[in-house]
């Protein structure tokens, strides 16, 4: 019933866009308010999946909200809203991606390398301290097996799976050609099946082998 | 065998592929075993995604907006007046006599249940009080019947031994007076006897004559 309510409501309320526009135009607080309310949890999801740290998500979204504040004179509604927001929260996750890699390639340099196996790295493709972001083993090895991925391949499957865009949003959110965003996603899917073998129950060999043998006919 | 571009899969994949295409990639599918395999690892691989469950952030409840909430009441106000309206237009015009008609036999039936059980609840009650206060009238009625009788008897006694002594009264007198005749007559005959018997008159020593 409440869900039935909700969706009433928001038939009922002013589209995302014309929010941005009173936000932009009037300063309303009370759009910004409801823009927050209806993205904050697709946008948390997002951060999360993408950094793999529940803290992180939760930091990211606050981030995303405030560009948005902040950039509000320089909304062009040209494009939908949520493609402008995935948009934001996306470069803010590269961003801080960007940072983690830093960090991690300074304390390599830093280090002995002989010693670097003991150092705890706040690394973004170890299960790390936050284990609150998964549920269970299963997802852990999900988690991980994401984070193996290079960032624009993560992209494209966390939107296109957890987040249900088509490809051609996907292509406008990235700002890159469909064919891009295709080349991309199967990429990223051969890679994730080669990561996941042990749990797809291939043999890891054989999957990696079938995967070089396809990549060898694709590419002739 | 001449495979599709991989990427042309990815739409296929997610069901975003012209008819013609799909048409084409899935009669690809069921005579390549390599291909077919791939495809069904990527699958696969797409499935197990699902097993990264996020916990849900705790949120505050989305408020109604003001639309929607003037919208509501508009409606709900609405939805009563013409729940009304229809109420009213769909009720038939009552006809008095037909009403009567309808109603008189069932109201009458129910009035004389009521009455006739109404009748028997008093009936009842009077019965019992009738008959109470009948029992005491009766015990009345009946003593001074008895006393009555009782008067009646004593005097009746009393005037049969009144009867009785002026009975006796009168037998005593008249013992005296038939004791006074014998004597009398007694002394008749002592004093015939007294008298010489004379033959020119037998008639008058016949006793039985005399």
């Amino acid at each position: 019933m409440a869900r039935i309510l909700a969706t009433l409501s928001r038939l009922c309320s002013p589209s995302d866009e014309q929010m941005m526009l009173r936000l932009k135009t009037d300063d309303d607080h009370q759009a910004f308010a409801r823009l927050l309310h209806r993205w904050e949890e697709p946008i948390r999801r997002l951060c999360t999946r993408m950094t793999g740290d529940l803290d992180r998500g939760d930091d990211l979204k606050q981030e995303t909200f405030l560009r948005l504040f902040q950039g509000r004179k320089a909304y062009q509604a040209t494009s939908r809203f949520s493609t402008y927001l995935w948009r934001i929260a996306l470069n803010l996750c590269y961003d801080e991606l960007r940072r983690q890699q830093r960090r991690r390639q300074f304390l390599r340099d830093d280090l002995d390398p002989q010693a670097e196996d003991s150092v705890v790295l706040p690394a973004a493709d170890g299960p790390g301290p936050d284990l609150r972001a998964v549920q269970s083993e299963e997802g852990e090895l999900v988690r991980r097996a994401l984070l193996k991925l290079p960032e624009n391949y993560r992209a494209v499957i966390v939107l296109r799976h957890y987040h249900d865009l088509k490809l051609a949003e996907i292509a406008e959110v990235l700002g890159i050609p469909k064919g891009t965003v295709n080349s991309r996603m199967a990429e990223a899917l051969a890679r994730l099946s080669r990561i996941l073998a042990p749990q797809l129950g291939d043999a890891p060999s054989s999957a990696a082998q079938s995967n070089h043998l396809i990549q060898e006919k694709f590419v002739l | 065998m001449n495979h599709p571009p991989r990427e042309d899969w990815v739409p296929y994949l997610f069901g975003e592929t012209e008819t013609e295409v799909r048409r084409q990639l899935r009669e690809h599918l069921k005579s390549c075993p390599d291909c077919r395999a791939e495809i069904d690892r990527w699958k696969r691989a797409l499935g197990r995604l699902d097993d990264w469950k996020l916990p849900r952030a705790a949120r505050t409840r989305e408020t109604l907006s003001p639309v929607f909430r003037w919208a509501f009441a508009g409606a709900v106000l609405l939805m009563l007046g013409l729940g009304y309206m229809v109420g009213r237009l769909t009720t038939p015009v009552a006809d008095p006599a037909q009403l009567r008609a309808a109603i008189e036999p069932e109201l009458r039936q129910e009035f004389r249940a009521e009455f006739a059980r109404m009748m028997r609840q008093e009936l009842a009650t009077t019965a019992a009080a009738t008959l109470a206060a009948s029992g005491e009238q009766t015990k009345t009625w009946l003593t001074d019947y008895a006393r009555d009788i009782d008067a009646r008897l004593e005097a009746e006694r009393t005037e049969r031994i009144s009867d009785c002594l002026s009975l006796k009264k009168d037998v005593d007198t008249l013992a005296i007076n038939a004791d006074a005749g014998f004597r009398h007559t007694q002394e008749g005959l002592a004093l015939l006897a007294q008298y010489p018997q004379s033959p020119s008159t037998p008639s008058n020593n016949d006793p039985v004559h005399h």
